[in-house]
């Protein structure tokens, strides 16, 4: 079959020569044509960046969204195929009367030196309708020049909510250079702070992009290649913005914070930090010169507004500490809500010292105690107790630790402890019974966040657990998902511990001189406790503003079944009693107004019938909330049953 | 144990000129794959497969093919393994699991497994055509022709499951190529010719139903170049074409191609790497490379003509099958005659697997010369 071989020969050669032939005509014969498609060969990338996901509150209105803009880019390898350098175009189109900023405009050339050229470089974002002009009517001279969507936040309700949302931002150079951040390139918009940092994963969608080919005037002329950005997920919160709303204006120009949330399952409803500052800075306004100025002068504010006062800020207790020594000297039997008198005595004395209370109040039971707020009684009771079994206590309840609630920068805190002195009082190191009975009433060495405080007394409500407050509900659309990192603290309290406590804090509210009165409101059945945290001892205090008593009404409601759990605190004002319990009410009336006529018809229908309970025992209890019945609403199981 | 003499005839008969021309093309490709990926470490990488595929030639050139060919079961059977292996295991590029990652570096099976193929087919229809030569008519019956297609089509259909059509295409001229050589009777031939020109109609008829979308697309590009869309699938083939014809006669110099160094052309270091060389070096450049091609093949075609027995000549159609059918599908595909269907150019597109399984058939080319006397 040598013949087939040479038939194969043949074969090839006749191939060969047939590609050679077309080699000709493509190279020698049509040279010219293609030579100038060639010339005109440009091609550009222009990115589609993908919307952020909108922020919505627990019945989907809108908190944030985005708008469109216009960016002018700048195309680098046109650039460079004109022989010129980018400094010197931005100079010149500076002095041609495009207004750009010079600051930023460098700090991006030089953040994208590292990636490809034929990524653009924004020159100029909220590029305004002349802008755009100015650039399309000069295609001829700068062709390297080009305009971009892009998507940025709005904030439709201004300040609202600024604390728990955050705010975005450029990447920063130290965040390219971590790992976890691989993915990002200069210039992507990312979250800094609050929930659009945390949750920045879910928000953030993937740009897309253009691929086009342009002649050599810079005119489109074809589309190569387009990949649609993915938009992020948009994220529902758990915050009511109506709530929200009364919270901020309760607050008015005041320096202070308040939490609202469900003591059920930690929802987190209403959450606010006085004063507070405009996201929108961030996101628009934050590469001109106006913008940075406006930043640094938040930075240099002395009353902090970047700060959340409500996760970031501790604070003394005051009084309201005296329900954590009162549960745990319930619970450690050292009283019973039966027999628990003990002397006012107008104070207590103690080695060489007097310690004062602020009325007479006799020989109260530990309700009355708690409902006039007798500072004698707490201080015996505390000595009763001892500090180590009051530490251990409310380090329980989840005090001096951070909550785990889903936004950044928590801190922590700190209870008052033998250690803890040892550590910051090196010249008297030695725990003193002065220092206990301190310690009962909440000031000294104790410092909490409004956010820890409103935890822990609504956990006590619904009878020992603490539920992670949280601000995330859910992540909408495919591929979404809901809160999952609920880790309950779990302490199993006695029954009538729960109802003593609940039944003193009613009392607060809604007895006779009880000092939380200003937080009544008629048919919801508030209960909650004054605080009157002082800032330095009342000698020195003066009348100096700074150094005014930081006034303090923690409350849930109703009494026998709390569904949510109000934290006021408002910096240097006074007594907590008159100040924050007000504030407390008239949020109390929003919610009752719009959730209690709601619930008595959800009621009808009761949610856990849905669901036999985990014992398998009917659901049949009228009785007032007890452990189990706590369990039962953890959102771990409300969010099974989606 | 070699002999003093034994190394002497090796030096004095081993096929300098096959390796001299296979070495010219490989190295012009290290160059213009540095040109089009200058930053890259693509080049050097590619140096080092170089290196290993002449150590390559040289070992399968050495040692007796028929002592290669007791083996051809297990290196067929490896590749199968290797190409199941793939399917679970393998590195997924442009939606295809064709390499197994192995340390730093990732090979790609499938490439082996065609010279596997090579080594299994060869001894098997050597052996029918031995039996027919004295028969009246020595043409290979229908039943052999099935076993032969058997054969390749279990590595085809590992390869489709990737799924990498235009590799598992390749197979097809090898096969074909060598029942070709060992007696396909003529009216099988014609058979064959017709049925593939009738299913090819037919497949383009229904060409929406059995072929995806950006394939039929790539079709409608060569079949009407004028009404392609450039934007779209268009694309590569138009931006090639246009890399070829801007080179002209003489090109625009070595590393002044803008078509690839402004990546116009797309993949340019591997499938469309001899487009970067029409335009960088032009037409004549391009004559020196079809030239060279031409060249090596014809003469392992002459080296087959030679050998001792019909499996070295059927080894020898093998390769010229699978090394014929690559080249002359890619530069097909460059020039816009041919769909882009993802075929790499033997000896110069990137890639280590292709490299060095080409240089282990030039190795078995030179073999087949190198044991043509019987001793």
């Amino acid at each position: 079959m040598t013949d087939r071989l040479t038939l194969l020969q043949y074969l090839l050669l006749v191939l060969f020569i047939g590609l050679g032939v077309r080699f000709w005509s493509l190279q020698v014969v049509q040279h010219e044509r293609y030579l100038r498609a060639a010339e005109n060969n440009r091609i550009r990338l222009i990115p589609i960046p993908a919307p952020r996901g909108a922020i919505l509150d627990r019945h989907g209105r809108v908190i944030v969204d985005n708008r469109p803009t216009l960016s002018i880019i700048l195309n680098r390898e046109e650039l460079r195929a004109r022989g010129r350098k980018p400094h010197e175009l931005v100079e010149e189109l500076i002095a041609q009367g495009l207004a750009l900023d010079r600051e930023s405009v460098r700090q991006r050339l030089e953040a994208m030196a590292t990636q490809p050229a034929y990524y653009p470089v924004v020159l100029k974002e909220n590029a305004t309708p002349q802008d755009v002009a100015w650039v399309r009517a000069r295609q001829i001279e700068y062709p390297e020049l080009d305009i971009m969507e892009q998507p940025q936040r709005r904030y439709p309700h201004g300040t609202l909510l600024a604390h728990v949302l955050g705010y975005v931002g450029e990447i920063t150079r130290e965040q390219l250079a971590r790992p976890e951040f691989r993915e990002y390139r200069p210039g992507d918009i990312i979250g800094r702070a609050g929930v659009e940092l945390v949750y920045d994963r879910w928000l953030r969608g993937r740009d897309g992009y253009r691929r086009v080919i342009v002649d050599s005037t810079g005119h489109e002329v074809g589309e190569i290649e387009r990949v649609d950005p993915i938009p992020g997920h948009d994220i529902k919160l758990t915050i009511d913005l109506d709530l929200q709303r009364v919270a901020e204006e309760q607050l008015g120009g005041r320096r202070g914070a308040i939490v609202a949330l469900n003591p059920q399952n930690g929802e987190i409803l209403a959450l606010a930090s006085h004063p507070t500052f405009d996201p929108s800075l961030f996101a628009q306004r934050i590469n001109t010169p106006e913008g940075r100025a406006e930043y640094r002068a938040l930075l240099a504010d002395p009353e902090r507004p970047l700060y959340n006062r409500a996760i970031q800020g501790i604070y003394p207790t005051g009084s309201t500490w005296k329900i954590f020594v009162a549960a745990a000297a319930l619970e450690e039997g050292l009283i019973t809500p039966e027999h628990s008198t003990l002397p006012c005595g107008r104070g207590l004395q103690v080695g060489n010292r007097f310690v004062r209370c602020l009325g007479s109040h006799g020989m109260p039971d530990l309700h009355r105690a708690i409902v006039v707020s007798c500072d004698g009684y707490f201080y015996r009771l505390g000595l009763r107790l001892g500090i180590d079994r009051m530490e251990r206590w409310v380090k329980r309840f989840g005090l001096g630790q951070r909550t785990g609630i889903d936004l950044p920068d928590e801190v922590a805190g700190f209870v008052p402890s033998r250690a803890l002195k040892a550590k910051f009082n090196p010249r008297d190191p030695r725990w003193r019974d002065f220092d206990t009975v301190i310690a009962s009433i909440g000031q000294g060495s104790v410092a909490i966040s409004p956010l820890q405080l409103v935890r822990a007394i609504g956990g006590i409500a619904v009878g020992g657990v603490f539920h992670t407050p949280h601000v995330f509900k859910e992540a909408l659309g495919p591929g979404g998902t809901v809160y999952t990192a609920d880790r309950p603290l779990i302490v199993p309290l006695q029954k009538r511990t729960v109802e003593a406590l609940r039944s003193a804090m009613w009392g607060v509210v809604n007895e006779g001189g009880g000092t939380g009165a200003a937080a009544r409101v008629e048919g919801l059945d508030v209960s909650g406790k004054t605080g009157t945290a002082q800032v330095v001892a009342k000698e020195r205090a003066g009348e100096a503003a700074h150094l005014r008593d930081h006034a303090w009404f923690v409350s849930f409601a109703p009494r026998d079944d709390p569904q949510i759990a109000v934290v006021v605190l408002i910096e240097n004002v006074g007594f907590g009693g008159r100040f924050s319990a007000p504030v407390a009410r008239v949020i109390y009336e929003t919610y009752k107004e719009k959730y209690v006529r709601a619930s008595e018809i959800a009621a009808v229908v009761p949610p856990a019938s849905e669901k036999p309970s985990r014992e398998g025992a009917p659901v049949v209890s009228p009785s007032p909330v007890t452990l189990e019945a706590a369990r039962r609403r953890s959102p771990l199981e409300v969010s099974n049953r989606r | 144990m070699t002999t003093y003499r034994q190394r002497r005839r090796f030096l004095l008969d081993f096929d300098w000129w096959l390796l001299g021309g296979a070495l010219i093309l490989a190295l012009l490709g290290v160059v213009e794959i540095y040109s089009s990926q200058p930053q890259e470490e693509f080049w050097k990488r590619q140096l080092w497969w170089l290196g290993i595929g002449l150590v390559a030639m040289f070992v399968t050139a050495t040692v007796d093919y028929h002592r290669i060919l007791q083996a051809a079961p297990f290196v067929y059977g490896a590749c199968i393994f290797l190409l199941v292996l793939v399917l679970p295991f393998g590195q997924e590029v442009y939606g295809t699991k064709a390499w197994l990652g192995i340390g730093r570096f990732s090979i790609q099976p499938s490439e082996f497994a065609k010279i596997g193929t090579i080594l299994m087919l060869a001894p098997f229809l050597a052996e029918r055509w031995e039996e027919h030569r004295k028969t009246k008519h020595p043409y290979l019956t229908m039943r052999e022709v099935l076993a032969a297609l058997g054969i390749t089509a279990v590595p085809v259909l590992l390869i489709l499951l990737q799924p990498d059509v235009g590799t598992a295409l390749t197979f097809f001229p090898i096969v074909g190529g060598m029942l070709f050589v060992a007696g396909l009777r003529p009216r099988l031939i014609a058979t064959g010719v017709v049925g593939v020109a009738v299913a090819l109609s037919l497949g383009w008829y229904f060409r929406h139903h059995v072929l995806k979308p950006y394939q039929v697309q790539r079709i409608e590009t060569i079949v009407h170049p004028e009404r392609a869309d450039r934007r779209g699938y268009g694309y590569q083939t138009y931006q090639s074409m246009i890399a070829v014809g801007s080179g002209g006669l003489t090109g625009r110099g070595l590393f002044r191609g803008t078509q690839s160094r402004l990546r116009f052309l797309p993949k340019a270091y591997t499938d469309f790497i001899a487009a970067v060389v029409a335009e960088e070096l032009g037409f004549l450049g391009m004559l020196g490379v079809l030239a060279l091609y031409a060249f090596l093949l014809l003469r392992a075609l002459n080296h087959a003509k030679l050998a001792r027995d019909h499996v070295g000549t059927l080894l020898v159609a093998g390769v010229v099958s699978l090394l014929g059918f690559h080249i002359l599908m890619n530069l097909g595909m460059i020039v816009g005659l041919v769909p882009v269907i993802g075929i790499p150019l033997p000896l110069m597109s990137y890639g280590g697997s292709a490299l060095v399984a080409t240089f282990i058939g030039l190795g078995l080319i030179a073999n087949v010369r190198l044991h043509r006397y019987v001793n």
